[in-house]
């Protein structure tokens, strides 16, 4: 591998308290490489999606970088200026958040959500965003009349496909995933994912996958990370940690999934 | 209560508000002891300015003006909490009711709420005033709780509907509570914090708009002279009015700080 | 449209009700209704015209629905009977000649406080916090909480009475005739600066408070979140993403306020001698010019409703979700 697409060094955030503050992200190393499918998991509240915010340095206060890097393509986010960290934001790092239901603004058509971005990064006029909102739609199959719809006017997973083609508008180096299936069932669920990933063999994007749904993203993920309470305990190929998981939290985690089908993963002498 | 009062101490604002409004809730108790004057008699020459005699000076038919203040503000203050808790009490069972009932109760309360909200405040409570002729301040209290419960009720029967859908009350309602003491004892409980911001935007409210009907002189319409009076009225009644406001503020600071 | 069509039924229905509420006001005060009413004219009105008055408030020698059913119909025709203060003068002209200017002064104040509160309410929440945020939140509540009658005197006091730059009443120059030319209309608005600045101060923070607010809470929606992740200008996502979602609710707060805006209107009209409709209302109190203060009543809640209604069809343009629901 090259140099990583996107690469955390020894990176700390605290949420600054009253009295005292708590350590959410302790000390996280991590590489993703170039079109590699990267999860990260562990339960709720475990600093996963922290992380994910810091990546663009969307986190707000109380949240608050203490230490470490985080490198994409080489260059540091962390000492980006104001205008350089806009520039930065979706053109090498674009996002989908965790509600589908809730991450298109419901007062904006579907197409002056596209011309947003491409306005602004690009410099297109409304034809042209138009033209180019079109040909990002036909990659998550829907049908271009709906750039003239109302986010409220389609389904969740419709309007979290909508998300995806407006994530892969100037197309960024690295996409970030925080749960974003969480409010979707499991088919459309399954889809969405599937169609991930054929994106990312056709445009050749990283992916940085959050979810706490383990199962989920042995199916899809090449590598995984598994986090607990703020450390990353554990990192291994997709295949390892299902077979051969290393660190006891990795191995609970595994026990307390129910199994439906496939062999029953032994829980080691503990 | 405990979590509330150790809160507001932390809260500079709202220290300062609540010791104002003590002050001038003490100075109304205590009106007799910091006044020799009655706010009614005639006491001094009209028109003085303030003077160690009278602090601020006399009104034009010679009465102190001061203490007509400390004694105006135990009108306002009586007018201002009895009208408030009248409103916070309709709005709040109204709401109840309509928000946990549902269905047909529901829609008759929320027409007279809409109603009520359409039909303008002042302008009725004017027309009221001009009608009985005589407006007491207990009178001006009853029309003021009987015309302003309507935004009480809009939000406590919002808070109710999202409150039904809480598991408590789905399992009080299995084990067959009936549904009075659902409302009083499961609903009501979660409603306080609502309930409180109710009754304070309504003493507010009422203490202004008391003192708004006072300035137009529909208090007592007896008094009503618009000859050599008028500008000293102009002058008295805002000082009132003006308590009202001192009031009203650390009031709504304390509404903004919860 | 459903939206629209429920609305304007129920306006209707408020109307009629508003009527109804008119109609039995003096008949449930103690004493003889109609003794009260035209107690004052009954010198000054000849006994025929005091049976044609007597005959469109309803007080006819009939069961009372059929007289509240006469009271409809005049009401509905537009009859609200004469005024006993300016005999003969119809209360509809005099209430018409009044309601031009408060409805100058309130809607255009009332578009001025909005426009700036909410853009101070939207600028306090997005800086929240910060010094910004600080003096306009506390500015808000100190302006929101200060009675009407109180800043306008104020205000006459100051600017009327000491400073001199104002006038101290009337909506224009008695001197001058009304007419389309740029001394009259020069005239109005200097007559009109000092009212409209009062109901502004009266308007401006309550407006700004509730955007503050409304928009906080929506801070933390996703959408916002990808604004910004978006990589979007400032503005843009403040404005757009964020100002202009929390704008709904404010705006249906709005809708509520109204009535606040017309009592405030009330007040300072009749300090600052404004002859719209909180003036002619306050003369007839005091006149005891009964047809007037019925009329008044009336019109005003006709004037309430036909701006809740604006309010409901600017909300429909604002929030797509209702557009075609």
């Amino acid at each position: 591998m090259s140099v990583p697409v996107l690469s955390v060094k020894n990176l700390s955030i605290d949420y600054i308290g009253d009295e005292s503050d708590f350590r959410a992200v302790d000390d996280v190393s991590f590489d993703i490489g170039a079109g590699e499918f990267f999860g990260l998991a562990g339960e709720s509240g475990c600093g996963k999606s922290t992380i994910a915010f810091a990546i663009s340095r969307l986190h707000r206060p109380p949240a608050l970088i203490r230490s470490g890097e985080i490198l994409v393509q080489g260059r540091n986010v962390l000492d980006l200026d104001k205008e350089q960290l806009r520039k930065f934001r979706w053109s090498e790092v674009a996002m989908v958040f965790q509600s589908a239901m809730n991450s298109l603004n419901p007062v904006l058509t579907i197409e002056t959500q596209f011309y947003d971005v491409l306005h602004t990064h690009l410099g297109m006029n409304r034809a042209q965003a138009r033209q180019r909102a079109a040909e990002l739609l036909t990659l998550v199959d829907i049908s271009v009349d709906r750039l003239k719809s109302y986010p409220h006017q389609c389904s969740g997973g419709m309007r979290q496909r909508i998300v995806i083609a407006i994530c892969l508008a100037l197309n960024p180096k690295l996409l970030i995933m925080d749960e974003p299936t969480t409010a979707l069932d499991v088919v459309v669920q399954r889809e969405i994912l599937q169609r991930i990933d054929k994106l990312r063999g056709e445009l050749g994007f990283s992916v940085l996958f959050i979810t706490h749904d383990l199962g989920l993203m042995v199916q899809v993920c090449d590598r995984i990370g598994v986090m607990l309470e703020g450390k990353l305990v554990e990192v291994n190929a997709a295949h390892d940690i299902y077979t051969a998981p290393q660190h006891d939290y990795t191995r609970k985690l595994w026990a307390s999934m129910p199994r439906l089908h496939g062999e029953q993963i032994r829980q080691g002498a503990q | 209560m405990q979590q509330l009062l150790s809160g507001l101490l932390r809260n500079r604002k709202a220290v300062i508000g609540a010791v104002i409004l003590l002050l001038i809730i003490a100075a109304a108790f205590a009106a007799p002891l910091l006044s020799q004057y009655s706010p009614t008699a005639r006491v001094g020459r009209p028109h003085q300015p303030p003077s160690l005699e009278h602090w601020l000076g006399t009104t034009c038919v010679g009465r102190d003006v001061f203490t007509q203040l400390i004694y105006g503000a135990r009108t306002s203050l009586a007018v201002g909490f009895g009208a408030g808790l009248m409103i916070t009490i309709i709005g709040t069972v109204l709401g109840i009711i309509a928000g946990y009932k549902g269905g047909v109760i529901d829609e008759i309360i929320n027409f007279f709420t809409n109603m009520v909200l359409v039909v303008p405040n002042l302008p009725l409570l004017l027309v009221l005033a001009a009608f009985i002729g005589q407006a007491s301040p207990l009178v001006i209290a009853v029309i003021l709780g009987l015309t302003s419960w309507a935004w009480g009720v809009r939000v406590t029967r919002a808070e109710t509907l999202s409150i039904r859908q809480k598991d408590f009350i789905k399992s009080a309602e299995m084990l067959g509570e009936p549904s009075r003491r659902i409302m009083a004892f499961e609903i009501f409980p979660n409603l306080i914090s609502i309930v409180g911001i109710n009754f304070i935007g309504s003493v507010i409210f009422a203490v202004i708009t008391e003192a708004t009907l006072e300035f137009l002189g529909l208090g007592d319409p007896n008094t009503v002279s618009r000859g050599l009076c008028s500008i000293t009225r102009k002058t008295l009644r805002p000082c009132r009015s003006a308590l009202g406001g001192i009031c009203s503020r650390p009031v709504s600071r304390w509404r903004c700080w919860g | 449209m459903s939206f629209l069509l429920r609305r304007l039924a129920f306006y209707l229905a408020a109307f009629i009700v508003a009527a109804t509420i008119n109609f039995f006001l003096p008949r449930v005060m103690p004493g003889d209704p109609i003794q009260m009413m035209f107690a004052s004219a009954g010198s000054e009105l000849s006994l025929e015209n005091l049976n044609a008055l007597k005959l469109t408030f309803g007080f006819i020698e009939a069961p009372l629905w059929q007289q509240y059913l006469t009271y409809l119909q005049s009401v509905f025709t537009g009859d609200l009977g004469v005024s006993i203060k300016y005999f003969p003068l119809p209360v509809t002209d005099l209430l018409a000649r009044a309601l031009v200017w408060t409805v100058g002064l309130m809607g255009l104040a009332t578009i001025l406080s909005f426009t700036c509160g909410t853009l101070l309410g939207a600028l306090a929440a997005w800086q929240r916090g910060s010094r910004l945020d600080t003096i306009i939140s506390m500015s808000a509540i100190f302006s929101s909480s200060v009675p009407a009658v109180v800043i306008s005197l104020v205000m006459l006091f100051i600017f009327g009475y000491q400073l001199g730059w104002f006038p101290n009443g009337y909506a224009a120059d008695p001197m001058l005739d009304p007419a389309f030319s740029a001394q009259y209309i020069g005239s109005v608005i200097r007559h009109g600066t000092l009212p409209m600045l009062t109901l502004f101060i009266v308007l401006v923070g309550g407006f700004a408070v509730t955007m503050r607010n409304n928009m906080i809470n929506l801070l933390g929606e996703d959408y916002i979140v990808m604004g910004r992740a978006k990589g979007l200008g400032e503005s843009r996502v403040m404005l757009w993403y964020a100002a202009r979602n929390a704008l709904l609710p404010t705006f249906s707060a709005l809708a509520i306020s109204i009535g606040t805006v017309l009592g405030g209107s009330l007040v300072t009209e009749v300090v600052f001698n404004y002859p719209g409709l909180g003036n002619v209302l306050y003369q007839a109190i005091l006149a005891r010019d009964y047809p007037v203060i019925r009329g008044q009543l009336l019109i005003m809640t006709g004037a309430m409703l036909v701006s809740n209604f604006i309010v409901d069809l600017s909300y429909v343009l604002l929030d797509p979700r209702l557009r075609k629901a």
